[in-house]
C-alpha cells in the first residue's frame, strides 16, 4: 500500500476519486493502469481486467487528464525526463513505471522528445518478498552462484524475481552465506531509489548505482564496490553486452533479466548466443504467466541442460 | 505677566512640535518615495538570481523543478526565496493541475507583500506559464526572456535612484518647510 501512495499522488485528482472507490469497492489490487484520450480508462487488477463505469457509461479520459497527469508524472519537469521520454517511458518514484505514447518530434531522423501524449499506461511495481526463495539453490553449482539470466516476456515478473534474487543473495537466504550484491539500477525500477535509500527490500549487503548506463554502471561497481554479484535489469543494447563481456572476465557472478520467450528464440539474438557461450557455468530462468505472473517455467544450465521443468 | 508668559511658550513649543512634525512627515514621504524604488530594486535583484541559479541547473544537471527551487530558496533572499520555497514544497506535493497553477497562486499571494508591481507580477505569471512542459532549450529561452526584463527594469530604477534619489530627500524637506512658513 505504501508503494501504492505515491502512484495515487502523481495521479490527476478526477482518475485517483474514482480509481480509489472503485479499489474499496472491489477490494483488489491495481496493477495496471491505462489512460487513453476520449477512451475509457483501463484498469487491471491482480483478479480482473475492465473499463471503468461511470453509471451505466464508461468513465472517459479527457485531453485534460492526460495533461494533468504527464505535469504531475514528470514532476512539472519534463525537461528533467528528455532522456527517458525518448525511450517512451518514466520510472516514477516507488519505482512505476509509466510508458508513453505520443506525437514524436524527430531530430536528424532520431527521436527527439514526445508531444501531444495521447497514450499513458502505469504499471504499478510489485514488491513479491520470497517469490525468490525456492529457486536459489538452482542458481548455486558447488557452493559458488552462477551467472544467471532471468528470461520471459514483458509483464511475467522479471524485475520482482531479480529483486528478491537480490534481496535473498543479500541475506544469505537458501545459500550458505551473504554476498555483497551491486545493482546498476538505470530505470530505478529494482530498488526505487528515494533520497539514497531503497523504497524496496533488497537486502543488507547490496549497493545501488541507479540511473546509470548499464555498461557503466557495472564497471563503475566493480572498481568501486568490489561486489560477489552484480545485477542488472533488461539487457539489451550493444553497450550492455560488452560491459557484460567485461564483467565475465572479472571474476563477478552477473544476474541479469532480457526478454525472450524461450531458449530457441533466445538463441536466435546473436548477442545473447554469444554471451551465454562465453558463461561456463550459467542459469537461464524461463517466466511466464501461465499460473500467474511470476511462474517459472524452466531451468536451464548453460551446458544445455534443464536443471527444473514445471510439470 | 508670568502666567501669560508660560502660555506664550507653550504655543511656541506646540508649533514648533507641530512644524517639526510636518517636516518629518513629508521627509519620511520623499524617503518612501525613495525606499519603494530601493526594495522593488532588490527583490528583483533577488528573483534574478534565483531565475540564474534555476537556468543553470536545468542547463547542466537537468533538475527537476520541485528539487532545485527548494535548494535555490535557500540561497535567495526576501520574496523571492519565500516563493521558491512555497512553490517547491507545493510541486513536491503535487497540490496542482500544472507547475504554471501553482506559480500563479503562490505569487499572487505573495506578490501582495512585496514591494513588486503589478507589471512584474505579469512577467513573472506570463514565466510561470512556460513552465514544465517545455524541453530544455525552450525552457532557458523562456528563463531568458525574464532575465531581459528583469535587466532592463533594474536598469531603469538604477538609473532612476541616481538621479532622483537626493532629489526625493530634498522635495520631501523642502517641502515640509514650505508647509511649515506657510501656517506660520
Amino acid at each position: 500500500m505504501q508503494m501504492m501512495e505515491e502512484i495515487w499522488r502523481l495521479l490527476p485528482v478526477e482518475v485517483k476519486k474514482r480509481l480509489r472507490e472503485e479499489e474499496m469497492l472491489n477490494n483488489e489490487n491495481i496493477q495496471e493502469i491505462r489512460l487513453r484520450v476520449l477512451r475509457p480508462l483501463f484498469v487491471k487488477t491482480n483478479k480482473n481486467k475492465y473499463f471503468l463505469k461511470d453509471g451505466d457509461k464508461d468513465w472517459i479520459v479527457m485531453n485534460k487528464h492526460i495533461k494533468e497527469a504527464v505535469e504531475k508524472l514528470g514532476g512539472y519537469s519534463l525537461y528533467a525526463f528528455e532522456e527517458e521520454l525518448k525511450q517512451g517511458y518514466l520510472t516514477v518514484a516507488g519505482g512505476h513505471r509509466v510508458g508513453f505514447c505520443g506525437k514524436a518530434v524527430l531530430e536528424d531522423g532520431r527521436v527527439k522528445t514526445l508531444r501531444q501524449v495521447s497514450s499513458l499506461n502505469i504499471r504499478i511495481a510489485g514488491e513479491v518478498k520470497g517469490c525468490g526463495e525456492r529457486w536459489i539453490p538452482y542458481l548455486f553449482e558447488d557452493n559458488v552462484p552462477c551467472h544467471t539470466l532471468i528470461v520471459s516476456p514483458p509483464g511475467c515478473g522479471k524485475t520482482t524475481l531479480l529483486r528478491d534474487m537480490i534481496r535473498c543473495l543479500s541475506y544469505g537466504v537458501n545459500c550458505k552465506e551473504s554476498y555483497n550484491v551491486g545493482v546498476v539500477d538505470e530505470r530505478g525500477e529494482i530498488a526505487a531509489m528515494k533520497d539514497g535509500v531503497p523504497q524496496m527490500d533488497i537486502g543488507p549487503c547490496t549497493d545501488v548505482q541507479e540511473n546509470c548506463p548499464k555498461a557503466d554502471g557495472m564497471l563503475f561497481l566493480l572498481r568501486s564496490m568490489t561486489p560477489d554479484i552484480i545485477a542488472v535489469d533488461e539487457l539489451g543494447k550493444e553497450a550492455d553486452f560488452i560491459g557484460v563481456e567485461e564483467l565475465l572476465h572479472a571474476g563477478v557472478t552477473l544476474i541479469s533479466t532480457v526478454h525472450g520467450n524461450d531458449m530457441d528464440g533466445l538463441l536466435r539474438n546473436k548477442k545473447i548466443k554469444n554471451m551465454l557461450e562465453k558463461i561456463e557455468n550459467g542459469r537461464v530462468v524461463f517466466l511466464s504467466k501461465k499460473c500467474g505472473v511470476g511462474t517459472v517455467e524452466e531451468i536451464w544450465d548453460t551446458h544445455g541442460k534443464i536443471q527444473y521443468e514445471r510439470g | 505677566m508670568e502666567k501669560y508668559n508660560t502660555k506664550g511658550d507653550r504655543t511656541m513649543f506646540i508649533q514648533g512640535v507641530g512644524a517639526l512634525l510636518i517636516v518629518s512627515a513629508t521627509t519620511f514621504a520623499g524617503y518612501a518615495f525613495f525606499a519603494k524604488d530601493k526594495y522593488r530594486l532588490k527583490e528583483l535583484g533577488e528573483i534574478e538570481r534565483g531565475i540564474l541559479l534555476m537556468k543553470n541547473q536545468i542547463s547542466y544537471l537537468g533538475t527537476p523543478l520541485a528539487q532545485l527551487l527548494d535548494e535555490i530558496s535557500w540561497k535567495i533572499e526576501g520574496v523571492a526565496g519565500l516563493a521558491f520555497q512555497e512553490i517547491a514544497s507545493r510541486m513536491e506535493e503535487r497540490q496542482g493541475n500544472s507547475a504554471d497553477e501553482i506559480w500563479e497562486s503562490t505569487w499572487v499571494e505573495l506578490g501582495k507583500k512585496s514591494y513588486l508591481t503589478a507589471v512584474d507580477l505579469n512577467e513573472l505569471m506570463a514565466f510561470g506559464r512556460t513552465l514544465g512542459f517545455l524541453e530544455k532549450e525552450q525552457q532557458e529561452g523562456s528563463m531568458d526572456m525574464l532575465l531581459h526584463y528583469l535587466r532592463e527594469v533594474e536598469e531603469r530604477i538604477n538609473k532612476r535612484l541616481d538621479k532622483n534619489g537626493r532629489l526625493y530627500f530634498s522635495m520631501g524637506v523642502l517641502g515640509g518647510l514650505l508647509m511649515v512658513i506657510t501656517l506660520l
